[in-house]
């Protein structure tokens, strides 16, 4: 990375804050491989990396007002794409840990009422929901995203990745339940 | 959504902002407000104890316990300012002096309980020194917080004790003028509400960041 790269992306997130589109879409397309890279040196899952460019090119897009043209673009950018990178390990295993969690829980589950969830992996069953209902719950409930982080990514209402989320978590449960059978 | 669509959706919305305000500017924003709730506080305290007195004694201990809850919320209000800044990581020395000048007044103070020339009380000279730190800290805790969250507030945990301490140390340095108390009462009602007005304030501001 040259100084003359960074200099060129500041001046061109300078543009992109006085409403320069042009500006603004060279910037972005050529921070993607950048920050992909930053991704991958940092942080060792190599398939969250990709949710991290995204979420960096979101958070980018709403601290963009933060930017001083003065000063150099890349320690404001890595700190972005870090605190988005710690995010996405910290979600990660927290996922990891519930399901760790829920195995122990469910070898211990004897009671009837406990049958329908025994074996099952919430990532098993969210593969059986249709996609438009599994990617907010994945987004919201897997890598806590916020709903109107989620709304932006999915181009999407608030409402509607709302709405989408509780009818999905309701066919999850029905599934669960044995109610239906995909 | 792959990387394409998300940069041409972000590119259509994109709209020109007004970059943030000046250091400077953002401090002198706190200072006003926070100077003016301090002199609030000691007119309601002058008010409800008309026999109020500043509570300065002769002693060098009682200084440096001052000047360290003065300088607390100016350094943990500057490092939440410029910490929530992208950027500034190398500022970070910032967030931890905050929290190191704290200590050490909380240190002073548990030193206290064992010097014999404190009456070794809880109850101080106000009564209600808890309850004028946490309502009154509530105004600059509020514009403080207002102000990072119009920056980037992407390190929550660090930020709302920054906030904390530079929304609610002021009124604790307030109290330590006027309240002629001794090192457990100073724990107990200037100090511990601090404390839980830092989770307060954690778990609040999660909700509205």
């Amino acid at each position: 990375m040259s100084e003359t790269e960074d200099s060129n992306w500041g001046q061109l997130m300078t543009l992109a804050q006085q409403g320069d589109t042009q500006a603004y879409n060279r910037l972005l397309s050529s921070l993607v491989p950048y920050i992909r890279n930053f991704c991958i040196k940092k942080v060792s899952y190599l398939n969250i990396a990709e949710d991290v460019v995204q979420e960096s090119l979101i958070s980018l897009h709403k601290y963009r007002h933060t930017y001083d043209g003065s000063k150099p673009f890349k320690p404001w950018l890595h700190t972005i794409v870090k605190c988005k990178a710690i995010d996405a390990v910290r979600s990660r295993h927290r996922v990891i840990s519930n399901e760790l969690q829920n195995e122990d829980g469910l070898s211990q589950m004897s009671a009837p009422e406990h049958k329908v969830t025994e074996g099952m992996d919430v990532l098993e069953l969210l593969k059986k929901i249709p996609e438009e209902f599994r990617t907010p719950i994945e987004l919201m409930k897997l890598q806590s995203l916020s709903v109107d982080d989620v709304a932006t990514k999915l181009q999407l209402s608030p409402s509607a990745v709302k709405m989408r989320v509780h009818r999905g978590l309701k066919l999850l449960k029905e599934i669960a339940e044995g109610n239906i059978y995909e | 959504m792959n990387n394409a669509d998300l940069i041409q959706q972000l590119v259509k919305d994109l709209k020109p902002v007004r970059t943030l305000a000046p250091l400077w500017q953002r401090v002198s924003l706190y200072l006003l407000a926070t100077i003016g709730v301090a002199l609030i506080e000691m007119f309601v305290i002058a008010k409800i104890h008309p026999e109020v007195y500043l509570a300065f004694r002769n002693s060098p201990m009682f200084l440096i316990e001052t000047l360290l809850i003065l300088g607390t919320p100016v350094i943990a209000a500057v490092g939440a300012l410029v910490l929530s800044v992208p950027g500034n990581e190398n500022k970070q020395w910032l967030q931890y002096s905050a929290v190191a000048v704290f200590l050490l007044f909380i240190g002073m103070n548990l030193y206290n309980i064992f010097d014999p020339i404190f009456p070794n009380s809880i109850k101080g000279h106000n009564d209600y020194c808890m309850l004028d730190i946490i309502s009154l800290g509530f105004i600059p805790a509020i514009l403080l917080f207002l102000i990072v969250r119009k920056a980037a507030p992407l390190n929550w945990k660090w930020l709302s004790g920054l906030i904390t301490l530079g929304a609610y140390a002021p009124l604790v340095a307030v109290q330590q003028v006027t309240c002629m108390a001794s090192g457990p009462h100073v724990l107990l009602a200037h100090i511990t509400p601090v404390l839980l007005m830092s989770v307060a304030i954690y778990y609040l501001g999660r909700k509205f960041i």
